[in-house]
């Protein structure tokens, strides 16, 4: 598996998720490459592509509900036509049957401003450290993920790094 | 780290909660820049520690329905998102 870390990988990734799940790009092909090099960004901030509209902590157990695509994404797209940040689109808005303007933040919350900040340092408040043994993504926390935010490997395939 | 932009149309205060990997952010800030209205603007993934915080309790408080771009007008009135025809009407 090869590392992501270019836009054209992360394209890829996420495209083919769109297509499982039948989804579509937005068709605004500037504005995908715009939003690709912010995932990018946070993808290096962060250690993983978080939704770029939305506050990460850098702490990956309260960030992991915004991971590319965000859990909000299914719902948003059926709802309103297109994701929080307008990346994935239903059928009807990539047809141009439909059109989208900004949609309401869907996330709870407790989330959005109830982040405890004086321990979103995860590398201080956690001590195990955990390694994908496909693409070598490396987590932070006491367990590891359910499942691998960078190649989509599940928990099992988790090595906890001495 | 309050960034400041300056603009011919100055009769109201704007100023921009954003993210700096937020593009419907880049977008707004652009559309004050076509339209030459001054703003100031704090992109705050870029702030770290007790002053990310500070401002998460401010944003909290002045929409409390969260989101990126938030545009404070004059102190009082808000905007959520890229709404260009908004932002003029409240601006010319």
């Amino acid at each position: 598996m090869r590392e992501i870390s270019s836009t054209q990988d992360l394209m890829e990734y996420l495209k083919k998720n769109a297509q499982e799940k039948e989804y579509y790009f937005n068709k605004d092909s500037s504005f995908v490459n715009e939003l690709l090099k912010s995932l990018i960004t946070n993808l290096k901030r962060y250690g993983y592509a978080s939704c770029p509209c939305r506050l990460s902590t850098g702490n990956y157990d309260l960030d992991s509900d915004l991971i590319c695509p965000c859990v909000y994404m299914d719902n948003d797209v059926k709802k309103y036509g297109s994701c929080f940040c307008a990346l994935y689109v239903s059928k009807d808005v990539h047809d141009g049957k439909k059109q989208v303007g900004p949609i309401p933040e869907s996330r709870p919350k407790d989330k959005l401003f109830g982040i405890d900040y004086a321990n979103s340092d995860s590398k201080k408040s956690v001590g195990k450290k955990w390694e994908c043994d496909i693409c070598g993504y490396e987590h932070l926390g006491n367990d590891p993920p359910e499942k691998c935010p960078k190649c989509g490997a599940s928990k099992k395939m988790f090595k906890e790094m001495k | 780290m309050i960034k400041h932009v300056d603009g011919e149309n100055d009769k109201e205060s704007v100023f921009l909660y954003t993210l700096s990997t937020c593009v419907w952010c880049k977008k707004t800030k652009q559309f004050l820049i076509d339209i030459n209205a001054k703003y100031d603007y704090i992109d705050v993934d870029l702030l770290v520690g007790a002053e990310q915080e500070k401002t998460m309790k401010e944003l909290a408080k002045v929409n409390p329905q969260g989101g990126f771009p938030t545009i404070l007008i004059n102190k009082e009135k808000i905007i959520v998102g890229f709404q260009p025809d908004a932002i003029k009407e409240a601006l010319v």
